[in-house]
């Protein structure tokens, strides 16, 4: 199944791996598969705004580009509108939302935020245009670093526990059917080919599918640098560096032979962790590599060729 | 660097994840020990590499001495003692109840309480206070001259330096102490829900949240008293006057990359409108800029070897980094003109290898500081 195919992407990875990059070229992606995306940003971050050159998502959706929507999601207003519409007087819900206890509950209430986040997430999942057909056919959710991706994902356990009873838990199962429902949720996972990214992502994996009952469906590895050097490759431009270090006239030549054979070394360590990734695949897991890009201001430009890799999956 | 940690008695960094800051805490801590001071890391979960090289094992959450042989590789003796420690939220948190609770069964039962153990696990804020706490109780023995922390990695650097107030906030007198504490002291279970009921907007929340909600977070409330709460606030402001005082800095870490960029400018603000001392920013795994391949050049290595297709690949990956190095140094350049001239920018380049061991940990010293020993 492509991944685009799903109705719900959930982008989890460590922090500085690119998921906000990455949920940004399967936005791209999945609308030039003519299909109408919402990308949600989670928390008081403005990442996905700085990808798209303009300040901080609004509350509401808004169009970045043609059928390309951004949302960012803040959990204390989407509990107050929960609250405005669950207490039938006015004038209480008013007080409540005032009053400090409210501040304290959102606090301290395990899973609270999480799964009002989780619900104003559904609830775009189940928005239908006036001719009943679904307003956003994919919503791409740039999930908090992994640590917070979990505990946004674990809600439904811990709330249930805590709360037992009422409109908050009923509102929970019915979201903790939409996230393990492997058709319809794709719990996509990011990670880079470094020790400390890997070993995270691998203990993710095993949390994802033990704890969440959402195994990881996509691993997306980013910033693969190229193969682009052969074996003989390589022993030629040793070759070559052992003749430069003799010939004075091709001293100036060094640089360019000394960055191929330093792109050799780094891309064989990467290799080491690539290998780790596919070695531990799942059945149901299917793996991406994507390319290292050559450009650390990371603009729209500058991740066509993730765009271009993730439209031929 | 060198004058900041000479005098410095802490050292904070601070940044998003992912950008090398457990890395750079560690090469911190190594200078210090170097240039004879007794310090200790205080590190969150370190890469396992890098836990080894400093002699830490991950199970234990002790102070632990790094012993003076691992300094051979460098072939150095440090003149000071190196020290590092593993920090586990729960662990400390635990023990600050057991130090503010007045009796040995009131500890028990805030232990117990389920409020409290979400509260010391999962609540926003929770890591970064209790590592500000640590460093506090640290810092209190006067057992280092210096201690390196590795701040925990959250998105907002705002919530570690708000973390004191905000918890502070949280055991404050607000509206819900006031108007329930009479209730909760004075009653049982059964009477706490009689008060839910009377009244209309505890009634609706109860409805909402359900009663095992209030009734763990009351329970809390009826445990934690008065001098309990007051040692944790005074505590908190405690921890913001050492925070501020000069022998403290602050590192922004950052990688070249326009989002940890932005957090670290971010930081940078906060630091500056919270009176706080700041250090600098240190910039990681900077891509070096490459001179421009010239088409005599070009010319010159197609020339050179016999392969068309291998001098391409050649010319093309020096193009690649040539493309990744000036678009790191137009960021630092940003940067620069942003921010005022005095603030240091150090930068650290991109090695080929993972900094993972003593030796090259050392090797980042020839970039925040001129050696001299």
């Amino acid at each position: 199944m492509s991944i685009f195919n799903h109705r719900l992407l959930f982008v989890v990875g460590k922090g500085g791996v690119g998921k906000t990059t990455i949920s940004a070229a399967l936005g791209i992606a999945a609308k030039r598969l003519n299909k109408t995306v919402l990308l949600i940003e989670v928390g008081d971050a403005d990442a996905i705004g700085q990808i798209f050159d303009r300040g901080t998502l609004p509350e509401k959706p808004i169009q970045i580009q043609p059928d390309l929507w951004g949302v960012r999601i803040n959990a204390k207003s989407v509990l107050q509108e929960y609250i405005k519409l669950h207490v039938n007087i006015p004038f209480i819900a008013a007080r409540i939302v005032k009053s400090k206890i409210f501040e304290y509950i959102i606090a301290a209430t395990p899973g609270l935020k999480e799964v009002m986040t989780l619900g104003q997430i559904w609830r775009w999942e189940q928005d239908k245009t006036f001719d009943n057909v679904p307003h956003f056919d994919l919503i791409i959710v740039d999930a908090p670093a992994t640590g917070h991706g979990v505990s946004l994902l674990m809600l439904p356990q811990t709330l249930i526990n805590m709360l037992v009873v009422g409109p908050i838990v009923e509102q929970t199962r019915v979201v903790h059917n939409l996230l393990i429902d492997p058709v319809k949720t794709c719990l996509t996972l990011v990670t880079i080919p470094e020790e400390l990214p890997v070993n995270e992502a691998l203990e993710f994996k095993t949390i994802a599918t033990e704890k969440l009952q959402m195994p990881v469906q996509t691993t997306l590895i980013n910033s693969v640098y190229p193969k682009d050097f052969s074996e003989s490759d390589e022993e030629k431009i040793h070759t070559k560096i052992k003749e430069i270090a003799e010939k004075k006239h091709l001293k100036k030549l060094k640089p360019m032979f000394e960055l191929a054979k330093s792109t050799i070394f780094r891309r064989k360590l990467q290799q080491r962790y690539v290998d780790q990734m596919y070695a531990k695949q799942d059945k149901h897991e299917t793996i991406i590599e994507l390319p290292f890009v050559f450009s650390h201001r990371l603009s729209i430009r500058d991740i066509e060729p993730l765009i271009q890799i993730l439209l031929t999956r | 660097m060198k004058n900041k940690i000479q005098t410095a008695k802490i050292v904070a960094c601070c940044g998003s994840g992912g950008v090398g800051k457990t890395t750079l805490s560690a090469t911190i801590g190594l200078y210090g020990a170097l240039i004879g001071k007794k310090t200790i890391v205080l590190t969150i979960d370190p890469a396992k590499r890098l836990a080894d090289a400093l002699g830490l094992k991950s199970i234990n959450f002790e102070e632990q001495r790094v012993p003076d042989s691992c300094f051979d590789v460098i072939g150095l003796k440090p003149k000071g003692e190196l020290y590092a420690m593993m920090l586990d939220t729960r662990h400390v948190f635990d023990r600050v109840v057991t130090a503010y609770s007045t009796s040995a069964e009131m500890a028990e039962n805030i232990l117990k309480n389920r409020y409290y153990q979400y509260l010391s696990t999962s609540l926003a804020g929770t890591h970064e206070y209790m590592a500000m706490e640590k460093l506090y109780e640290l810092n209190e023995t006067e057992k280092y001259d210096l201690i390196v922390l590795d701040t925990p990695p959250s998105r907002r650097a705002l919530d570690f330096l708000d973390a004191p107030e905000r918890l502070n906030d949280l055991f404050g007198r607000h509206f819900f102490w006031n108007l329930l504490k009479p209730y909760f002291k004075a009653g049982k279970l059964g009477y706490r829900m009689i008060y839910f009921v009377a009244s209309p907007v505890l009634r609706s929340i109860s409805k909402i949240f359900g009663i095992q909600a209030l009734n763990d977070l009351a329970d809390f409330f009826y445990l934690a008293d008065d001098s309990f709460i007051d040692g944790f606030r005074n505590r908190s402001q405690a921890i913001k006057s050492v925070l501020s005082s000069p022998q403290t800095v602050f590192m922004a870490i950052t990688s070249p990359m326009r989002a940890p960029m932005l957090e670290a400018l971010y930081f940078y603000d906060k630091i500056k409108e919270n009176n706080m001392p700041f250090g600098g920013f240190i910039i990681n795994r900077v891509h070096q800029s490459l001179d421009k391949l010239s088409d005599a050049d070009r010319d010159a290595i197609h020339a050179w070897i016999s392969s068309d297709l291998l001098a391409k690949k050649i010319t093309q990956n020096y193009q690649r980094f040539e493309r990744l190095g000036a678009s790191c140094h137009q960021l630092i350049d940003n940067l620069m003109t942003i921010t005022d001239p005095a603030i240091h920018i150090y930068q650290i380049p991109f090695f080929e290898s993972d900094v993972h061991d003593f030796a090259h940990l050392y090797q980042l010293h020839d970039y925040l500081f001129d050696i001299d020993f």
